[in-house]
């Protein structure tokens, strides 16, 4: 009927056809669009501090996460826990919690303005809580916005730095996702009844869950171990303290000598290992690590052997990022947008000074792995500068990282101190824990 | 691996399966773009935004099989909207067209489909451009097959009717 179009269509779509297309361009334009979409994705990440914490610096991300296929069959055994495969930052630690039946299935759910809240299971122990849950709306979700989490054990609040992702905007009407807390000290839990408190806004307003339970698995405490050993590496002394094992985590506290002259940033391949030469590293996404900005004392997370009985235990780290003290910091004139001081080793480029932002490149610090550059600001008067918006993105030659300061509180000059940063001590350090 | 397969992976949200998808479809992606945009960069600059868009909501593929679609409709959906703005930007009184200017025996289809209305477009570049069964254009539009064939048939209309009446304003 309408042959001719068709036939005219048909010419226009075998010239289409011959458009030549710019192989490298796309393929670029491909990559960078999958490092955009992660990057968001990643921001999306919301991290609450407990503010007795003063100043938790050691923060990192992980590009790609793998589960091996039979973990992932493994964990499909357990009731409802197969519907979070996806979003479990999989460990070797996380991995025996699961064989060893200490992932608790709960199942309690609330009702409340047409809000469904359930609680599907729990991990938990004296360092830290993952909390399953799913959340489902007779509308789509992206009308809300998550408040509070916090974890009561006998009427008494737990406190902790609590990080999850938030809800997806963009589908559903139902969300299953994790929280995962990390206590401030460890604690000594009074009995088996807890109460999750979860509080969610939408149009302003709040609705809150309470969902109370009693654990049937007995909550394993610590095997601690003390050392207070210290070694030395490239001249920098580190008093290795103690070494707690728990079922989510390993809890290593160092203790840097003030007499160093170089300021310890972080840990790249800090490592645990037994007789045979298995690894448990450092863990990798989340919280890692708990430290004060003076960079003395600081506690490490490591990924939990804690159902394993290794005869020998051996603490080993190689790639150690550091500073010399005087110069671990950048000092911004943000009314200038002036750098005034910066580590004279420029391995990072500081690119551009905007009214409270500062855009950086460097080469890439570690493979699939980002590092957070900066946890807080200090201004003139010696106050803290809030950094509400760190973003990275990049590709396998360069990286860019922008952090927006809190512009409220910026009074010239602001000190803002590296939390990591691409020099490294020289050498290599192995203790023996066991 | 068959192609359905790396696809359902893809929406699992394997990151391998998701560049092998893009790479799978790059050319008629680019294409697509080619066609609406009319420049290299844009088309380029296209491509980065619709992985972007694709990587975050590959999860709500439901059919697996018609990801090849799925990805052009965004592909079509970002290019009009591109459109629209730059025509906003420079309110010009030029219509968007889906073609190549250099070459004149073609301006007059190009004109005719920039004559209809977007989702028009997006009708007639599937099922003439991309050869897309109508099944699967229901299906992704969730509305019945006789809807999209009346559809098709008012824009081929359209299309006659855009080409009819410049043909015999060119002859007066």
């Amino acid at each position: 009927m309408y042959e001719k179009e068709e036939e005219m269509l048909d010419t226009t779509k075998k010239k289409l056809e011959q458009v030549v297309v710019p192989e490298e361009l796309v393929k670029n334009a491909i990559q960078h669009g999958i490092l955009k979409a992660k990057a968001k994705k990643r921001k999306r990440k919301k991290t609450l501090w407990a503010f007795s914490v003063a100043a938790i610096l050691i923060l990192t991300f992980v590009t790609s996460i793998r589960v091996s296929p039979a973990f992932a069959s493994a964990i499909s055994t357990i009731p409802g826990m197969d519907r979070f495969v996806h979003l479990i930052q999989f460990d070797k630690g996380i991995e025996a919690i699961v064989e060893n039946d200490y992932y608790e299935p709960i199942g309690k759910s609330q009702v409340k303005n047409d809000i469904t809240f359930t609680v599907d299971g729990i991990i938990i122990d004296e360092t830290g809580a993952e909390i399953f849950y799913t959340l489902e709306t007779p509308y789509p979700l992206k009308n809300l916005d998550y408040q509070e989490i916090k974890l009561f054990n006998n009427g008494q609040e737990l406190k902790a730095s609590s990080s999850y992702n938030l809800p997806d905007l963009e589908q559903g009407n139902s969300n299953e996702d994790e929280f995962s807390l990390v206590f401030v000290d460890s604690e000594q839990f009074t009995s088996n009844d807890f109460e999750v408190q979860f509080e969610v806004e939408q149009n302003n307003k709040i609705t809150t869950f309470n969902v109370p339970f009693t654990l049937k698995n007995e909550i394993k405490s610590g095997k601690i171990y003390t050392l207070n050993e210290t070694v030395e590496m490239d001249g920098q002394q580190i008093e290795i303290k103690e070494i707690k094992v728990y079922p989510l985590r390993v809890a290593l506290t160092l203790e840097f000598d003030e007499q160093n002259e170089m300021k310890i940033l972080q840990f790249e391949d800090m490592r645990i290992e037994d007789e045979n030469g298995e690894v448990w590293s450092s863990i990798q996404n989340g919280i890692t690590g708990f430290g004060e900005n003076q960079n003395k004392e600081t506690t490490y997370f490591l990924q939990s052997n804690y159902f394993k009985e290794p005869k020998e235990l051996y603490l080993k780290f190689d790639k150690v990022q550091a500073l010399p003290k005087e110069e671990s910091y950048l000092l911004v004139d943000f009314a200038k947008k002036e750098i005034l001081e910066q580590p004279s080793q420029r391995k990072v480029e500081v690119l551009n000074v905007g009214s409270n932002t500062i855009k950086l490149k460097y080469r890439p610090i570690r493979e699939d792995h980002m590092y957070s550059l900066f946890s807080q600001g200090e201004n003139a008067k010696g106050e803290v500068v809030d950094i509400p918006r760190q973003s990275n993105g990049g590709n396998n030659d360069e990286q860019y990282a922008e952090i927006t300061l809190d512009a409220k509180d910026i009074i010239n000059p602001v000190r803002i101190d590296f939390i990591a940063y691409p020099n490294y001590l020289k050498g290599s350090v192995s203790i023996q824990i066991k | 691996m068959e192609v359905i397969e790396i696809a359902k992976k893809a929406i699992k949200g394997d990151d391998e399966a998701f560049l092998q998808i893009m790479h799978l479809y790059k050319d008629t992606l680019y294409r697509t773009a080619f066609a609406f945009l009319k420049t290299e960069h844009e088309a380029v600059e296209a491509m980065q935004e619709v992985t972007f868009r694709a990587y975050q909501k590959i999860r709500t593929v439901k059919e697996p099989s018609y990801m090849k679609t799925w990805l052009v409709r965004i592909m079509i959906n970002y290019c009009q909207d591109q459109l629209k703005k730059s025509k906003r930007a420079s309110s010009s009184e030029t219509l968007p067209e889906i073609g190549f200017s250099e070459d004149t025996t073609h301006l007059e289809i190009n004109e005719a489909i920039a004559s209809l209305s977007s989702s028009e477009q997006q009708l007639i570049f599937l099922k003439y451009f991309q050869n897309t069964k109508i099944k699967e254009i229901a299906e992704l539009e969730k509305i019945p097959e006789g809807t999209v064939k009346s559809r098709l048939h008012k824009a081929l209309k359209s299309l006659r009717n855009f080409l009819s009446e410049k043909g015999d304003a060119d002859h007066v």
